[in-house]
């Protein structure tokens, strides 16, 4: 039974994933990788590792994917959904796929796999220990570039460098005219 | 195998039961407007027309299921599925009893919150494979509000996993009690605090007035659901009322007790003279009027309050209710360590609390009771007109 849910999630996870490479639209391939991050949340599970999968969930499909969709979804028109996401070039797409495929055949190698642990348990309250315990300074780095991104954001937004960057992008018509 | 047919089994009576009271509320949230709007209201179907929901059943079946002729038609279909079964979701680890539940999962809160942003995908999707610019306003609109407000609602489930010391939904529960001194929303300021934030926040989760303005009417036609028609329109409704219950269920479980009626939460051992099961079903009814309490104020708030501008609505997300939230996660870290639990100051706020509550309630009552005077406004005690 176990058997058959994993190799099924597994299906859709490797499925989403083709379907993110080789869709012609753009939409398709954002959904195929929606497919393809819940999938992998499921596979977590099968790992017993409850909190790690909902963290896919939460950050993932909540944050990641909605701002993906946002982007595609304000800039693309609506006539093309199917034809609008070209293929890539030869060479960059085989350079990719080496890189990629030869990080995955070294992490396969190199770790120490384990499938279906024996019982599944909580694992949330091990997490915070390990943070605060083994992990503390990786945990502080990760928060502090956190912060530093929340402040980028904000100093980004400041009225005064929006302002100029719309008077830039606009070529401001209206000032030439008002100097004629 | 047998598990699985269980979990088949279970999962298809709540799926009913969300649909059917979902279906109920439809009714009565068109009871109570009518109501507070001097009207009657949905009378005609059934006695005093609590069959109006099935009528509207049959005619949301009945008609034509149109998908305009350039909107991505697989899209279109699928989006008011995901966004159902998104607010479905929801309900799995939420205890309606000390027994009764789907899963006991331990990052339950954790859990809710993830789906509750899941749904935000269904929507997105929903707007803009309708191929409508008002539906895609709609949707984004819809997509922006809710992941802003995840924030604060966030901020507020961290304060109560702080006070709990878990995520899981039945320890929750159990760290409270029966009584009002021992809701955490009464147990110190920042839960208090806690409890608005994400009751607020929970309200523009679900797009609910003050903060419709997704659907609103007169900018956007009605929103990301503009293009439908018939049954799928109704399951984005169905989602929406289902997380009116969802709502409330949460914040009984997290603020208000959730169903314990008796000091202890869970009770496994049946003692002599008393029985679990009388306990269970106690328990799960005063878990659902607790929970229907909340869906009914989250209708009145509905029709009295009028909708917030956009700049209005995100600068109360990210100008007050965002920074109180972050104050106050760190307020009650500090209340915490230095105010142990059940001592005398603790015991003193908690009650103070609680007092000041029933006291409000009670001026409400009194002040509504005054104005009706004043304005010599004859009552119909009577709901049904």
């Amino acid at each position: 039974m176990k058997d058959a849910i994993f190799i099924l999630v597994a299906v859709f996870a490797v499925g989403g994933a083709l379907l993110t490479a080789a869709s012609q639209s753009i939409i398709n391939a954002a959904l195929g990788l929606l497919l393809s991050l819940i999938s992998i949340a499921a596979l977590y599970i099968f790992q017993s590792a409850d909190f790690v999968a909902i963290s896919q969930i939460l950050v993932y499909v909540g944050g990641v994917m909605v701002l993906l969709l946002f982007s595609i979804m304000l800039s693309s028109g609506s006539t093309d959904f199917f034809k609008n996401n070209p293929a890539m070039k030869v060479f960059p797409a085989l350079l990719i796929v080496v890189v990629f495929a030869g990080l995955a055949i070294y992490a396969l190698f190199s770790a120490n796999l384990t499938f279906y642990p024996g019982q599944y348990g909580p694992s949330t309250r091990e997490i915070g220990n390990l943070f605060l315990k083994d992990y503390i300074l990786v945990f502080e780095l990760v928060s502090v570039l956190i912060v530093v991104m929340l402040v980028g954001a904000g100093v980004m937004l400041r009225k005064e460098l929006v302002r100029k960057a719309v008077a830039s992008d606009g070529d401001s018509k209206d000032e030439k005219e008002n100097k004629k | 195998m047998i598990n699985l047919i269980y979990m088949f089994v279970f999962s298809l009576v709540y799926l009913l039961l969300l649909a059917l009271t979902a279906g109920i509320l439809t009714y009565v949230e068109r009871r109570i407007a009518g109501r507070m709007q001097s009207r009657i209201g949905p009378n005609r179907v059934g006695i005093q027309g609590i069959l109006q929901f099935i009528a509207d059943l049959i005619k949301g079946v009945q008609k034509e299921d149109i998908i305009p002729a350039d909107a991505y038609a697989f899209l279109f279909k699928i989006a008011p599925y995901l966004v159902f079964m998104g607010v479905f979701l929801t309900l799995v680890p939420i205890p309606f009893g000390a027994y009764t539940l789907m899963e006991d999962l331990d990052v339950g809160i954790y859990y809710v919150l993830a789906m509750a942003s899941y749904v935000v995908i269904g929507l997105m999707i929903g707007g803009w494979a309708s191929n409508n610019k008002w539906s895609l306003l709609g949707g984004m609109r819809s997509a922006a509000q809710k992941i802003s407000y995840e924030i604060p609602a966030a901020l507020g489930v961290f304060i109560v996993v702080i006070m709990s010391g878990s995520m899981n939904f039945q320890k929750i529960v159990a760290a409270q009690g029966a009584s009002p001194v021992d809701w955490f929303v009464f147990r110190n300021p920042f839960t208090f605090i806690a409890f608005n934030l994400f009751f607020i926040a929970s309200l523009a989760e679900g797009n609910r007035v003050p903060f419709d303005i997704p659907e609103a009417e007169s900018e956007l036609v009605s929103g990301y659901n503009t293009e439908y028609s018939g049954m799928r329109f109704l399951f984005f409704f169905l989602a929406e009322w289902g997380n009116l219950v969802v709502i409330g269920a949460l914040v009984t479980c997290m603020f208000f007790g959730g169903g314990s009626f008796w000091y202890e939460w869970k009770i496994s051992i049946p003692a002599p003279g008393r029985d679990p099961i009388v306990f269970e079903v106690l328990g799960f009814l005063w878990f659902l009027f607790k929970t229907f309490f909340f869906v009914f104020v989250i209708i009145w708030i509905r029709w009295t309050l009028p909708r917030l501008r956009i700049d209005q609505l995100m600068d109360i997300c990210w100008k007050y209710m965002v920074p109180i939230g972050l104050i106050s996660s760190l307020g009650i870290v500090i209340w915490m360590y230095f105010i142990p639990e059940n001592s005398t100051i603790d015991r003193i706020v908690r009650l103070t609390l609680t007092s000041l509550g029933a006291i409000t309630v009670l001026y409400f009552k009194y002040r509504v009771y005054k104005n009706l005077k004043i304005t010599k406004a004859t009552i119909y005690a009577n709901p049904f007109v």
